[in-house]
């Protein structure tokens, strides 16, 4: 089994390397996506099970969207009224609506079915033979939209740029929703290997003239492949010199941690564009390798939970007229918001044993995990299902086996098939979070639903598929209340295609952010305007 | 005085011996001058006049129009077939005093005949308060291209956050610059872009004083959901070196109102008695500079932006309270091909624009044989001809306050005019003679 998925996958890059080089895109898209375009005529099935959405959806959506479907508004006030008729509506979290009407006020859907009527005075946009999907969600964006500050005091809100040449690419691939790193916070430059999938300094060289073949080859050292991970080697003997540990512990630090904005694609529109920050605890990788580390974040945690005790015993005190000081606090914010559960830990891991180590300290220290890269998660399907911890995966992303260890290391096109049947949720992430191709190419950020059509290619079903580039991100984030499915209530982002959202053929006609029209495919000229 | 039309030698040589001794002598600064026969853009009320004739005495503009009786003992400059504008008025002549860093904006690279675009860094924009008049050496200024374009006032302006001058030019001064500086004290620029910093001497000013007593923290401390701070119990020694506090970048604006030199400069600009000028580096600029400024109802603001950047925010503009000083050229739409009169899209949205002719800065070199090429092709393409006028002269005098002086030629202001050889807006007219306070200048 383990040597044909090899064959495959070594097949699949070099028709990339050979397309690269020659230009034949459309033959090889046609090529691999075969499945995606046979699929895409399948007719869409009852959502019966959903175990791929981790925190289940509020229900709150729908009792609105009955009572949306029943009661048009009626309000007096003028509205910015907009109505999408006639498309085909894929909810995502819900059954599919043949000829559908989506009516949009005041940037959030107001109501959905077949059965809306229309207020006068709505702006009608017609969508009759085309398909209806949510704006996709990308967790791992660089410089999209927002401005890179190197100064600590930045406010990500001032960052802003709407008018940022990247968030139209963005948003004109589908991609409604991106999550960016954007301050430093600890460690600065990451030493030692760079993990799939992680930021990659792209736009600091020049866009597009570096390929990122070394992780479409999975290019390693070769110690790293010799033995799993990387390794500094003994210049005299050749064997690897392994990592130690400190003789005297140290004290307990904040473990280092980035912050990161939530930035919508409203291309043109500042109003409501930063989402929302820190959604994530961003811990950086290697942050929680190693019994120090461990023994260390293990107190944190525990100091956290001591505080926020402390913290309602002082309400509670206070409430009864008491004067006492407040406690001190102990850790950083999003530690404390962490132990709250009202984020995920996001650290990137991508090899059993570090995976491993963080699934025990996640289902030791109760707290939601989401593992980025996670190339060896197939591994290890059960053990991710039971700790509910999810993933953030590349299909394409190539990570070579350990040497006489290929059948339970490296990475398998068809880790997100095991994920599906394991019941563990899992995003997409594009092989790189830059915008560098302008959006054909399928290499750059805006090969997203191309990387989720890859998804279904090994094994994972196309709903699935999918919701992992709409609810499940959205849901990572905290953020499945706003946004990555259409339901009555959330935000109006959404997308007008020309077919099936995961094939390679299908364009975005028409892309509504907050509820405004932020791309028209005829008008903006970035992806090619044609009749097929 | 059919005698004088005629002798055109005779003419020459008057002019030749006004340049050299006009300055020197009182006894023939005091002698009047009448220009007569021309066209006359007098940018005010009266608007276009033909063959009128303008009388000038001690540098001031003593009489206008088509009835202007010519004293006799006056000397008379025929200049027939010709137009008269009013001296131009640059609102935003940018000098560079030493002090700018240059803003590490997204770059375009060409490379093997693609074109990239490479994601630049956080532009760093100072932040400090400068007096322009401090620090500015006339001397130093190449002041021709300027001269030669027909502008006879400037406000002299630098990057980053700092007060502005009023200067104008001069036929002989004693530093032996072409301009000398009249109003050292002018207006509060300040230079904002997509970043906290800049965006913070906006912001932070323009507050009403008596809620500005804590706003320092708290606009310092990031972002609401906090957590970027310096862990309050980790201990000094073993925090990691990179988490530096907020608190420890002094904040750009002053701590306290009444200490800073410049609070009651930005007490006048929250009261609206005199503009902002804020220069947006970028279209989001200035949605983020608008949405400060709607905090402060009173405060009006003059925005310095390029056509395509007005372009994608001609919705956000709110005519009453804003000026837009812009390029007089046609510009491209955005990512395309198409060409824009973004002026004549400012006026039909009654939003009021003045033009800064060297803001175009290879234009302004290029065109100096026909320095209103910008505006008349404007004007061609639908800009009101009158409006371009006033864009150049009255409009910028009154953005600065000082329309009582220069700006249109109206009885008792100063003599500061343009003789165009043929209509100003013809695309190639060209100038003839430049007159500073009543003195020709031969170009």
């Amino acid at each position: 089994m383990n040597e044909s998925y090899r064959t495959t996958s070594q097949l699949c890059t070099s028709g990339c390397e050979g397309v690269l080089r020659s230009g034949m895109v459309a033959s090889l898209l046609a090529v691999l996506l075969l499945n995606a375009t046979t699929f895409g005529q399948r007719p869409e099935r009852r959502f019966e099970r959903r175990p791929e959405t981790p925190n289940e959806v509020e229900n709150k959506p729908t009792e609105e969207k009955e009572k949306g479907t029943k009661e048009k508004p009626d309000d007096a006030k003028p509205k910015k009224i907009v109505a999408i008729v006639g498309g085909d509506i894929i909810t995502v979290t819900r059954e599919t609506i043949r000829g559908g009407t989506i009516l949009i006020e005041d940037g959030k859907i107001a109501a959905l079915g077949t059965q809306v009527e229309i207020p006068e005075g709505a702006k009608q946009i017609d969508a009759s033979g085309k398909i209806l999907c949510p704006g996709f969600v990308a967790l791992n964006v660089s410089r999209i939209g927002i401005n890179a500050s190197s100064d600590s005091s930045a406010k990500n809100s001032d960052g802003l740029d709407p008018f940022d040449d990247n968030v139209r690419l963005a948003v004109a691939v589908g991609i409604t929703t991106g999550c960016q790193q954007v301050s430093s916070g600890g460690g600065g430059e990451r030493r030692g290997r760079r993990a799939p999938g992680e930021d990659f300094p792209f736009t600091e060289r020049f866009p597009g003239l570096d390929p990122d073949l070394d992780q479409l080859t999975g290019a390693q050292e070769q110690s790293e492949r010799d033995f799993g991970e990387f390794v500094s080697l003994c210049p005299c003997c050749g064997l690897p010199i392994l990592a130690t540990e400190p003789l005297a512990i140290p004290k307990p630090t904040a473990i280092a941690t980035t912050g990161s904005a939530v930035v919508k694609m409203s291309y043109g529109v500042l109003d409501g564009m930063l989402l929302a920050e820190n959604v994530f605890l961003d811990a950086n990788s290697g942050s929680l390798i190693g019994a120090a580390n461990q023994r260390n974040w293990r107190e944190q945690v525990e100091l956290a939970r001591k505080y926020l005790k402390d913290q309602a015993e002082h309400e509670k005190a206070t409430a009864a007229g008491k004067k006492l000081p407040p406690p001190r606090k102990p850790v950083k914010d999003d530690v404390l918001r962490l132990v709250k559960k009202e984020v995920a830990m996001r650290i990137p891991a991508n090899t059993v044993s570090e995976m491993q180590s963080l699934v025990e300290l996640a289902k030791e220290l109760d707290y939601k995990l989401v593992i980025d890269g996670a190339a060896e998660c197939w591994v290890m399907g059960r053990e991710l299902a039971e700790a509910n911890a999810s993933v953030i995966l590349t299909p394409r992303i190539r990570r070579s086996p350990t040497f006489g260890a290929e059948d339970r290391t490296g990475t398998w096109i068809e880790a997100s098939r095991v994920m599906q049947e394991q019941g563990v949720s899992f995003a997409v992430n594009a092989l790189s979070n830059s915008i560098s191709l302008g959006g054909l190419a399928g290499r750059d950020l805006t090969s997203l639903p191309l990387e989720a059509a890859f998804a279904v290619r090994g094994g994972a079903s196309e709903r699935t598929a999918l919701a992992a580039i709409t609810i499940v991100p959205a849901t990572m984030m905290g953020l499945q209340n706003r946004i990555g499915s259409l339901e009555v209530g959330k935000d109006a982002d959404l997308l007008v295609l020309n077919g099936q959202p995961l094939d390679y053929r299908t364009y975005v006609e028409t892309a509504i952010v907050n509820g405004n029209v932020v791309y028209e495919r005829a008008e903006a000229r970035v992806l090619p305007v044609y009749d097929r | 005085m059919r005698f004088i039309n005629l002798d055109q030698l005779k003419l020459r040589c008057l002019a030749i011996v006004m340049l050299w001794f006009v300055p020197l002598s009182p006894l023939c600064a005091q002698r009047t001058l009448a220009i007569m026969g021309a066209t006359i853009e007098t940018a005010s009320e009266k608007g276009t006049l033909k063959n009128a004739t303008l009388l000038i005495k001690d540098g001031k503009i003593e009489a206008i129009g088509t009835d202007v009786k010519i004293p006799v003992s006056a000397q008379v400059v025929n200049a027939t077939g010709k137009t008269i504008t009013p001296g131009f008025i640059d609102p935003y002549y940018v000098v560079t005093i030493g002090r700018e860093t240059q803003a590490t904006e997204t770059r375009t690279v060409v490379f093997g005949g693609r074109v990239f675009t490479i994601g630049g860094g956080a532009p760093s924009i100072a932040t400090t308060f400068a007096k322009i008049a401090d620090s500015l050496d006339v001397t130093k200024v190449n002041w021709q291209p300027a001269c030669r374009s027909g502008i006879t006032t400037f406000h002299v302006v630098a990057g980053g956050y700092a007060q502005s001058l009023i200067a104008k030019r001069v036929l002989d001064s004693d530093i032996g610059a072409d301009v000398e500086v009249q109003e050292p004290l002018g207006k509060v620029l300040v230079t904002v872009t997509n970043e906290t910093k800049s965006l913070d001497v906006l912001r932070n000013n323009l507050k009403p004083a008596d809620s500005r007593g804590g706003t320092r923290s708290t606009s310092t401390s990031g972002s609401p959901f906090g957590s970027r701070g310096l862990p309050i119990g980790a201990r000094p020694g073993v925090a990691p070196s990179s988490t530096t506090t907020a608190n420890a970048t002094p904040s750009p604006t002053p701590s306290s109102a009444s200490a800073s030199p410049t609070a009651a400069l930005w007490a006048d600009i929250r009261d609206g008695k005199t503009p902002v000028f804020v220069n947006v580096n970028n279209a989001s600029a200035i949605l983020h500079a608008g949405a400060i400024l709607a905090e402060s109802p009173k405060a009006k603001v003059v925005l310095i932006a390029s056509g395509p950047n007005v372009f994608n925010t001609l919705e956000s503009l709110d005519g009453k309270r804003t000026t837009v000083i812009l390029p007089p050229t046609i510009d491209l739409k955005p990512n395309s091909a198409i060409r824009l009169n973004v002026p004549k899209m400012l006026s039909d949205k009654k939003v009021p624009f003045v033009f800064s002719q060297s803001l175009g800065q290879s234009d302004f070199q290029t065109h100096q044989p026909t320095p209103l090429f910008g505006p008349a092709m404007l004007v061609r393409a639908g800009l009101d001809r009158q409006e371009a006028l006033h864009a150049l002269t009255i409009g910028p005098a009154k953005l600065l306050g000082i329309e009582k002086e220069v700006g249109s030629l109206e009885v008792g202001k100063q003599a500061d005019l343009v003789v165009f050889d043929e209509d100003p807006f013809s695309v190639t007219a060209g100038i003839e003679q430049v007159y500073i306070s009543g003195a020709p200048i031969n170009e």
